[in-house]
């Protein structure tokens, strides 16, 4: 592991997005304020707490999920992933620099919901602490599935296809804006194969807002795993 | 010591960019020269491990391009053509990430990516983001990771495209200092004789010929190129002009004719036809 290029390339596309790109920052956090807007109008603010939450899980997955035109982006147009091919780092150091990247552009929007989490009392301040390691796991599992499916577009134009749709299947169709027990068990449990699932749950179950899935963490941890697992056969780093 | 045996690349459409080269290189320098198509960038990403070879063999100081790949890249740099820079990162940011990646430390990395930025002349513009840059600057700064590493062997494809004439002396000069082994491609048979004198031309696919510019043209000594605009006359037809390599002697009776007579040089070797090695 080459953590010196992870945290360096983390680093400054990170923060350099936030800083020069911030019209993009904008847009990943205003489609969850919007429906955070509308859930509260619609339910005369029944809703609110639910959406806020589901827009915590929401800015994270999407920043992770940017990392599909990045690694795109770098391959297809810019040729930095063959720079970076002939170089000592391996196709997992390369998909950590751009989980933790994109978590760092996330940040804004992460910061957002959490002052807004503060503000309305949602949960307490301390347990932030537990919501930190599920953000992380969230942001480098998605990157992960990210990463793969990047590596199989010929054509830019159809990376961002691919991402339209994607942001609908992770962030709007699974339980983040609405509670996980509205779905028939068999369904639960097709949306569980997204990462997104299992962690909007672990945070509506921390606000107290549905009840406890002791399965969660677990379905957490080892799909992180086995995500970043398969990763490194999936993901094409020498061109066949 | 880079050796190529029987090298084969089958891209999966189908298309055969190399059908079997054979080449020692053991020059600090060597030039691929080649048309557009011709397999330089082919044989270029299979030497520098970032893309596999459907045939034969190619080793580089005793490694394997394929099977010794890791140990390969610790040693290497290779700059892919076409390489563009992210726009919202300065050259420095760029190159400092690049060495990172190499392995080399922070302080090392900040150091040796000033002394690259100076030494390339862009050193005034550290600061700004890639998109402020004009389109040789961009390429500066892919040239400049390769100054700024200290690899043993460095690969560029095509690495003064789209340069203006005195950005390219000043990359031709940052490129003669270096102390490592290089193997460039390139189109301009100026930038070949200019880096050094070991030159394999490529085209079709197939190593065509290799050795100093002297040797290369050799087979064609005492042969003058003719051309001309209006006359049908000649060997070879190139967008309306027509070509003919005739002996010097000869070279007044064409020119009494209106063809105007040029020496023969290395351009001259993609127009001829036939296997020379
Ligand atoms: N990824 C690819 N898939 C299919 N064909 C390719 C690919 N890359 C290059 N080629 C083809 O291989 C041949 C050699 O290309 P290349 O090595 O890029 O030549 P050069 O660098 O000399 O211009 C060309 O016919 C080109 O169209
Ligand atoms: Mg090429």
């Amino acid at each position: 592991m080459n953590f010196r290029f992870i945290s360096l390339y983390a680093w400054i596309t990170g923060t350099t997005a936030i800083k020069r790109g911030f019209s993009y920052t904008l847009g990943y956090m205003i489609t969850p304020l919007a429906l955070l807007f509308l859930f509260g109008i619609i339910s005369g603010g029944a809703l609110i707490p639910l959406a806020v939450i589901g827009g915590l899980i929401s800015v994270t997955a999407t920043g992770a999920l940017y990392g599909l035109s990045d690694a795109a982006m770098n391959r297809i147009e810019l040729k930095l992933q063959d720079l970076f091919v002939a170089t000592d780092i391996s196709v997992l150091d390369y998909m950590l620099a751009i989980s933790f990247s994109n978590l760092i552009f996330s940040m804004p929007g992460i910061l957002v919901y959490i002052v807004i989490v503060l503000f309305m009392h949602l949960l307490p301040a301390l347990w932030l602490i537990a919501i930190a390691p599920i953000l992380v796991l969230l942001a480098v599992s998605v990157s992960a599935i990210s990463l793969i499916l990047a590596s199989i577009p010929r054509h830019l134009r159809n990376v961002w296809g691919f991402l339209g749709i994607l942001t609908v299947v992770f962030t709007f169709i699974p339980p983040l804006f609405y509670k996980y027990t509205a779905l028939a068990k068999p369904l639960l449990y097709i949306f569980m194969l997204s990462p997104v699932t299992s962690a909007a749950i672990m945070v509506q179950n921390m606000a107290g807002l549905t009840p406890f899935l002791w399965y969660a963490p677990i379905v957490l941890v080892v799909e992180t795993a086995v995500y970043f697992a398969i990763a490194k056969p999936l993901t094409q780093w020498r061109t066949k | 010591m880079i050796e190529i045996k029987g090298l084969k690349k089958k891209y999966g459409d189908g298309t055969y960019a190399l059908k079997g080269i054979d080449l020692t290189l053991k020059e600090k320098a060597t030039a691929v020269l080649g048309r557009n198509g011709a397999g330089k960038t082919t044989l270029l990403r299979i030497l520098s491990t970032q893309l596999l070879p459907t045939g034969g063999h190619a080793t580089i100081d005793g490694y394997d391009v394929v099977t010794d790949a890791d140990k390969l890249r610790k040693r290497m740099v290779s700059v892919p053509q076409e390489a563009g820079p992210l726009g919202y990162l300065t050259p420095e940011e760029h190159i400092k990430i690049y060495l990172t990646a190499r392995g080399m430390s922070f302080s090392n990395a900040r150091q040796e990516a000033a002394r690259a930025l100076k030494s390339i002349g862009l050193w005034e513009f550290r600061d700004k983001t890639a998109d402020e840059l004009s389109g040789g600057m961009k390429r500066k700064i892919f040239v400049a990771m390769a100054l700024a590493s200290d690899a043993d062997i460095i690969f560029l494809d095509e690495p003064t495209v789209g340069l203006d004439p005195i950005s390219r002396i000043e990359v031709w000069s940052a490129l003669r200092s270096l102390g490592s082994k290089m193997v460039l491609t390139t189109h301009y048979i100026e930038e070949a004789k200019e880096l050094t004198k070991d030159i394999v031309m490529i085209d079709g696919g197939r190593a065509k010929a290799h050795g100093t510019v002297e040797r290369l043209l050799r087979k064609s000594a005492g042969m003058v190129r003719v051309e001309s605009t209006t006359s049908e006359e000649g060997e070879y037809k190139i967008g309306g002009i027509a070509i003919s390599y005739v002996k010097a002697s000869e070279a007044g009776r064409y020119a009494e004719r209106g063809y105007i007579v040029k020496p023969v040089d290395l351009e001259d070797l993609f127009i001829m036809k036939g296997e020379d090695k």
